[in-house]
């Protein structure tokens, strides 16, 4: 034994134990203690990066550009810095110096810590352990958002200096700071997302490739926003203007929250219900936009394009959402089933938040019928109030409407034919939607310009499947044929979708069995939460 | 007694591939079972149902009386799985992974230095602590993963070809920790290629091919049940011929070939039999000097039980 211990390399070993065990002191130990209320993946990863290299280099490189800038902008400024307005340059630096790493070296170091997990095996014996798919997800984003602060720090005293210089309100810089902040964690979150649905090296190069098809144009477009802003001296003023930009950093990160919901979806168990979840979050949304309108309209009296922006927004949110949802295979396990509505009411109003292709369409047509019926009845107020609609409202909602209903259902019909032959049916259906569009936009175009020699093509009602050219056309020409049309369809897709409802709206609710509620109880009894550091 | 382990006509299908086609089985508490069978059988497959990585086509599997469909969070309280292939972090030390681990398995303070504790203890890692796990080498690499899979003390330890590409000291000392984690009443499943292992450390097996199982299980009895077709070896004084020719008009006898003084047969008939036989060859006047009936093999039955063919 005292070989053992007199052995340097053993002593490593002891020590290396012990550190993790108890901590080498006392700030160690206590530290020790506090991750225990943390996320397992947090406390893991962070002691890889103080061991990367990647990290390592990265923060030294910001250090390093951040110092060079300083010292060439104020040699540069010297010394007009002393009475000119110079913060503002000095901080465009700094914002674009802490871009690259906040805004495409985060994301893309979360993208890579999730393929790698799926890549490597690694993460199968974690989803097995008791981290549920959101923690695993929440972990990931979380790390990203630590390495984001730990950059947003080194550069602290260099934006508390662009402060003290001349000419850079602070509510500029709160901009600057708190929009790079929600761009980096919107980034890393779609980054978690896009790595959870490949599930090979050759899809996850697609993913990457995707990913950076996002990332940068995302980035070069805020940075081109702030750069503007800063040069032109525009900053928030009044108390609406921050209202409306907290509104927008909210909704932001509503789809952050629905974008960890859906990568712990992708990565959970099959017979798990992901849906319900992802589907209130877009209820949420759905409402949420609702309201900030209404408030709007009832603050300023916004026009009619508002609400068109309101109901095409809509258009997107329930289009894609939608054609997601279609591909959902509906299992239901015993176990989901558990949780099933129980009472009449229940299932008449929640049946639409099961998971399964047919509930999601329904639920998605419903809702935005519901926006759409909305809109009408307060621009019918509007207009009984003498002031009258400028733009064909009725029929752009009617359309909108229409083509959702239409082209989601015959996605969903499709599927039902064809779902069974694809290896992942959710991205079968985003694309059969794509193409059905694709091919309803060109096929009647194509039949409009054979009909006229090809020389020109005129619109005509059976161009009615070319949402493009319909709603362009919306204000002057449109044809009442393109109209009736669109309809009728819309209603024969729906009325042959209620037909294959069945399977999704008859399930009941089924109770646990015996062994389960007993381990339930078993484990109630036993439950035991970590100890509160801050008590001794 | 209810049993820790259940596959109650456990089916998956991939395509018109029957990977799992209709196996049942149990195991007991602190019984170590082996599932043997060639590439492609299904092993892995009903093991990857077990841990909750995959859903059954059709039937379902139980550990502890728990389904694995639909109460996987519970199941994986109890269950410890040691995949076939290992995935690894980089820049991650072997005491930092297990206590990855027994984070993740909800284990926090002086429980989780407890759990890191005796792991290390059992699996003899306490000396390579300190180690990146990269740089491992295979053996240290399974007791790690090992240890891993026992870290939060499950009941059910699963563990997939963990002897694999193991040297034989290796292999020894896996098997000896097995062993030891059964009598600490632990419920084992282990599937192997290297039969002659199994059948020292297993208490049931069963043996498996294109998706069904073949036989189940103690060694010993489905080698009684094999016995129908015993080979026996003959040898006399002189030369064998005369034997193989009278061998050959007796009843339950086949498959009769000599060399020499030596005489090897099939008899497809119980002990009883055999001994009739014996009295016979003596009473004909053969100068007999030795009848053996070659016990078989866990290695001889999965050959005699198995096809060879795959799906």
């Amino acid at each position: 034994m005292s070989e053992l211990v007199d052995d340097p390399l053993q002593k490593n070993h002891q020590a290396a134990i012990e550190a993790i065990l108890a901590g080498k002191g006392r700030y160690d130990s206590l530290l020790l203690k506090w991750s225990d209320w943390l996320n397992p993946i947090l406390v893991k990863e962070t002691r890889q990066a103080l061991k990367s290299r990647q990290f390592t280099w990265t923060f030294g490189l910001l250090l390093i550009a951040v110092i060079a800038w300083t010292v060439a902008g104020i040699s540069l400024m010297i010394p007009g810095i002393y009475y000119m307005a110079s913060g503002g340059a000095l901080l465009s630096g700094y914002f674009l110096i802490l871009l690259v790493p906040v805004g495409i070296v985060v994301p893309f170091t979360a993208f890579r810590s999730m393929a790698a997990e799926l890549e490597d095996g690694t993460f199968e014996i974690l989803s097995i352990s008791s981290l549920k798919p959101r923690q695993i997800v929440v972990g990931k984003l979380t790390v990203a958002i630590l390495q984001a602060t730990i950059y947003f720090s080194a550069l602290a005293p260099c934006i508390a200096l662009t402060y003290l210089l001349r000419g850079l309100p602070i509510q500029i810089i709160i901009l600057v700071l708190a929009g790079t902040a929600i761009l980096s964690v919107l980034l890393s979150t779609l980054a978690i997302l896009f790595a959870s649905l490949g599930r090979n090296r050759t899809g996850q190069v697609g993913l990457l490739l995707m990913l950076m098809i996002v990332v940068f144009p995302s980035n070069f477009s805020w940075a081109s926003l702030i750069l503007n802003f800063i040069s032109e001296g525009v900053q928030p003023e009044g108390w609406e203007q921050w209202l409306a930009m907290l509104v927008f950093a909210g909704f932001c990160l509503s789809y952050v929250w629905l974008g960890i919901q859906a990568a712990a979806a992708r990565i959970g168990f099959a017979a798990d219900n992901h849906s319900t979840g992802i589907r209130w979050i877009l209820l949420i949304q759905h409402f949420s936009l609702i309201c900030v309108f209404t408030t709007a309209q009832i603050l300023y009296g916004v026009e009619e394009e508002a609400w068109i922006a309101l109901l095409s927004i809509l258009g997107f949110h329930w289009g894609i959402a939608g054609a997601m949802m279609i591909g959902e295979q509906g299992i239901f396990s015993p176990r989901a089933r558990r949780t099933l509505p129980q009472t009449l009411e229940g299932r008449i109003f929640f049946t639409w938040l099961n998971p399964g292709s047919g509930t999601g369409y329904v639920f998605c047509v419903l809702c935005y019928l519901s926006a759409a019926i909305y809109v009408l009845i307060v621009t019918s107020i509007k207009w009984k109030l003498n002031a009258p609609l400028r733009f064909p409202l009725y029929e752009f909602a009617f359309l909108c409407v229409a083509y959702l209903t239409f082209y989601l259902g015959a996605t969903r019909l499709m599927m039902l034919m064809i779902g069974k032959f694809l290896t992942s049916r959710m991205v079968g259906s985003v694309a059969i939607t794509l193409l059905l569009i694709l091919f309803g936009a060109m096929l009647p175009m194509f039949y409009s310009y054979w009909q006229n020699n090809f020389r020109m093509a005129v619109y005509e009602f059976y161009l009615f499947p070319n949402m493009f050219w319909t709603l362009s056309y919306i204000d002057d020409s449109l044809k009442t044929g393109a109209l009736y049309w669109l309809g009728l369809s819309a209603v024969i897709v729906f009325q042959a979708n209620l037909l294959f409802l069945t399977r999704d709206v008859m399930l009941v609710r089924v109770e646990a069995p015996p062994r389960v509620r007993q381990e339930r109880n078993e484990k109630m009894a036993e439950t035991e939460t970590p100890v509160d550091p801050l008590a001794i | 007694m209810s049993p820790m382990i259940e596959l109650r006509r456990l089916h998956r299908f991939f395509g018109a591939t029957r990977a799992v086609n209709d196996i049942s089985f149990e195991v007991f508490r602190g019984q170590v079972f082996g599932f043997i069978g060639p590439n492609g059988a299904g092993k892995t497959t009903s093991m990857r149902i077990l841990a909750t990585l995959e859903l059954p086509s059709y039937g379902d599997a139980l550990i502890d009386g728990l389904s694995v469909v639909n109460d996987p969070d519970l199941v994986r309280t109890r269950m410890g799985f040691m995949p076939d292939g290992f995935g690894t972090y980089a820049n991650v030390n072997c005491v930092e992974y297990l206590d990855f681990f027994a984070r993740s398995y909800g284990l926090a303070g002086s429980d989780r230095t407890r759990a890191l504790r005796h792991v290390l203890d059992f699996t003899g890692l306490e000396k390579i602590a300190s180690k990146p796990i990269r740089g491992l080498s295979k053996g240290m690499r399974q007791r790690l993963c090992l240890g891993r899979a026992m870290i939060h003390d499950p009941a059910v330890l699963i563990l997939d070809e963990p002897a694999n590409g193991l040297d034989p000291r290796a292999r020894i000392e896996l098997r000896r920790m097995i062993r030891q984690l059964a009598e600490d009443g632990k419920t084992i499943l282990v599937s192997s290629h290297i039969l002659t292992e199994l059948a020292e450390m297993c208490d049931q097996v069963g043996i498996i091919e294109r998706g069904q199982l073949l036989a189940v299980g103690r060694v010993d009895e489905i080698q009684k049940d094999m016995r129908k077709h015993t080979h026996v070896e003959v040898s006399l004084l002189d030369n064998c011929l005369a034997l193989s020719l009278w061998l050959r008009d007796q009843p339950n006898v086949s498959h009769v070939q000599f060399n020499g003084t030596q005489c090897e047969f099939r008899f497809d008939g119980n002990p009883q039999g055999q001994a009739e036989l014996l009295r016979a060859i003596s009473e004909a006047g053969y100068p007999l000097l030795t009848f053996s009936a070659k016990q078989q093999s866990l290695e001889d039955i999965f050959m005699q039980i198995t096809t060879g063919a795959i799906q």
